[in-house]
């Protein structure tokens, strides 16, 4: 990372290929598909594993779904204190998420938990749980159409 | 409003019932998608790999150097959450081809081989969508 004024922003992928993305994000008509498709193929390719993108998440993916069908197996009150979560009273969802995520992000290599995926991973995650427990089977309404 | 724990744990029962477990996966993997690409499309130039433009100003101005209106910029960033949709359901794919979906619930992390054949199916991300 590097300091921008008082914005962060990482440096582009190290590739001349990146003039790709930049490309098609200029371009009169920019389109979506043509943006993403170029922008994780070329960032991706520069990294030596995948690892460093997959494993956050993966974790998270495994945490979630183990929480969510422990709920549904046990209810909540028991679930929660299997994995002895605090839960705030009044923020009964957020405090759940949160402390989710530092379940799973004990249980991964501090380099995954503390890197720039390990943070994005952490974002989406608690906006999935926060999403999944606050709003239930409309959380993915959109997204199945 | 803030949510209960008994509206938790119906909203959790519900979206199970509706979804299942693709269903979480994929909200799951298309929010980090997401984030990923708003990651990388906020980058800035690396002129040591020659690249001379930051991502991050082209994402908000255009080729001729006009700044697009933010409801263009809000149809952009719906555009590519689409987008992500269709890259998560890749990575579904592969995970079912594998026969690993049935898996995610358990501990899977724990068990380096199950661990490694998760990740790899990441590698769908760099397919065309």
């Amino acid at each position: 990372m590097v300091s921008m004024g008082t914005s962060r922003a990482a440096k582009a992928p190290p590739t001349r290929k990146w003039n790709n993305v930049i490309g098609a994000l200029k371009a009169p008509e920019r389109n979506a598909n043509a943006v993403l498709n170029v922008a994780f193929s070329v960032a991706i390719s520069t990294l030596p594993t995948i690892s460093p993108v997959s494993a956050p998440i993966a974790f998270g993916v495994s945490e979630g779904l183990r929480f969510a069908f422990d709920v549904r197996e046990r209810g909540l009150d028991t679930a929660v204190r299997r994995e002895a979560i605090r839960v705030s009273e009044r923020y009964v969802v957020p405090s759940i998420s949160n402390g989710l995520w530092e379940i799973a992000s004990s249980k991964m290599d501090p380099k995954f938990s503390n890197s720039p995926f390990g943070r994005l991973a952490e974002v989406a995650f608690k906006k999935t749980m926060n999403q999944v427990m606050s709003k239930g089977a409309e959380a993915l309404a959109k997204e199945s159409d | 409003m803030t949510t209960s724990k008994a509206d938790a744990e119906k909203n959790l029962r519900e979206f199970l019932d509706a979804h299942g477990k693709e269903g979480f996966l994929r909200l799951l993997l298309t929010n980090y998608l997401f984030e990923l690409a708003m990651y990388y499309l906020h980058t800035e130039k690396n002129p040591a790999a020659q690249v001379k433009e930051d991502t991050g100003y082209r994402f908000y101005v255009d080729g001729r150097d006009r700044v697009y209106k933010p409801e263009e910029i809000e149809r952009f960033k719906r555009d590519l959450r689409t987008e992500c949709v269709k890259k998560a359901n890749l990575i579904i794919q592969t995970l079912k081809e594998k026969e690993l979906l049935e898996k995610l619930d358990q501990d899977f992390m724990a068990d380096p081989q199950v661990a490694k054949l998760v990740q790899d199916a990441f590698e769908s991300l760099t397919k065309k969508t």
